[in-house]
């Protein structure tokens, strides 16, 4: 009996798989909403744009930041406030979302999410005839 | 109105203050101590920023975490051996009339002050902002520093 490797169907390889070892924490937000879209905007200080990940998977969103660590022996720890390891959070997206509109920008360590909603449910005053 | 967080940090900032308020008018009435000159500041600060501090053979390092704040609204200012930085992150709305259902995030002004030991090099103090990060090298001056003494063998 031979092992069976399956690797052939993965193409792309999640940062999740990455860092689903090491330490993680979670982000702060603010969630708020008008008319026309909901809005996430979370802290995530210390991850570059290439570090970092949006995964939608069946209306769970998954916010993916990796911290680059610059541990160094040299260094000597004099005060420790800050919580080491990557950012990990997820939300699970109301119906009323339009997924495949789903902008997000990531600005001086501040990641935005922008998730309109679907046209059907937006607010709108009904002509009268 | 704008939403402030609840924040345990604000209830430690005023305990401080209380602290040096009467320390220091005690050291004013014997004729010693400076007055506080960020005091008005420190009043005005609703949170402030975790901080790591390092330490190696030339430098210290202080690294904060301040996401979303741009570089031209924090400001560092050094002065009798004390390295103070604030500055304010202003609640911006997404959009014109939206509404929240959560704020996880601080906003208002903010305060940090460290004190610094004496032997360091004041003038070349540095600070570099990126991905949110503040990192600020404080550079020891030359006989702080470690050095190796050769034994000589006669």
């Amino acid at each position: 009996m031979t092992e069976v490797k399956n690797n052939s169907s993965v193409d792309k390889k999640s940062l999740i798989d990455e860092i689903i070892n090491q330490p993680y924490r979670i982000p702060v937000v603010n969630i708020a909403e008008d008319e026309n879209s909901f809005f996430i905007v979370a802290d995530m200080p210390g991850v570059s744009k290439d570090n970092i990940e949006l995964k939608l998977e069946n209306s769970e969103l998954t916010i993916i930041g990796k911290v680059d660590s610059d541990r160094n022996n040299s260094h000597k720890l004099i005060l420790k406030e800050k919580r080491n390891g990557n950012y990990i959070r997820k939300f699970r997206l109301s119906d009323l979302i339009n997924q495949s509109q789903i902008e997000a920008k990531l600005e001086n360590g501040q990641l935005t999410i922008i998730l309109p909603k679907k046209e059907s449910i937006k607010p709108r005053s009904i002509e009268i005839a | 109105m704008t939403l402030v967080r609840f924040n345990p940090m604000r209830d430690l900032l005023e305990v401080e203050r209380e602290f040096s308020k009467i320390f220091n008018e005690f050291d004013q009435r014997f004729g010693f101590g400076r007055k506080e000159d960020n005091d008005q500041e420190l009043q005005e600060a609703t949170w402030a920023p975790l901080a790591d501090i390092y330490e190696d053979n030339d430098n210290f390092k202080i690294k904060l975490d301040l996401p979303g704040i741009s570089k031209d609204s924090v400001k560092i200012s050094f002065s009798d051996g004390q390295l103070v930085i604030g500055g304010e992150r202003k609640q911006e709305l997404e959009s014109e009339n939206c509404k929240y259902h959560r704020v996880e995030r601080n906003y208002g002004k903010f305060y940090r002050a460290f004190d610094v030991p004496k032997d360091i090099q004041e003038d070349k103090i540095n600070a570099e902002f990126s991905n949110g990060q503040l990192s600020i090298v404080i550079p020891k001056s030359e006989k702080a520093k470690p050095r190796l003494i050769d034994v000589k063998a006669n």
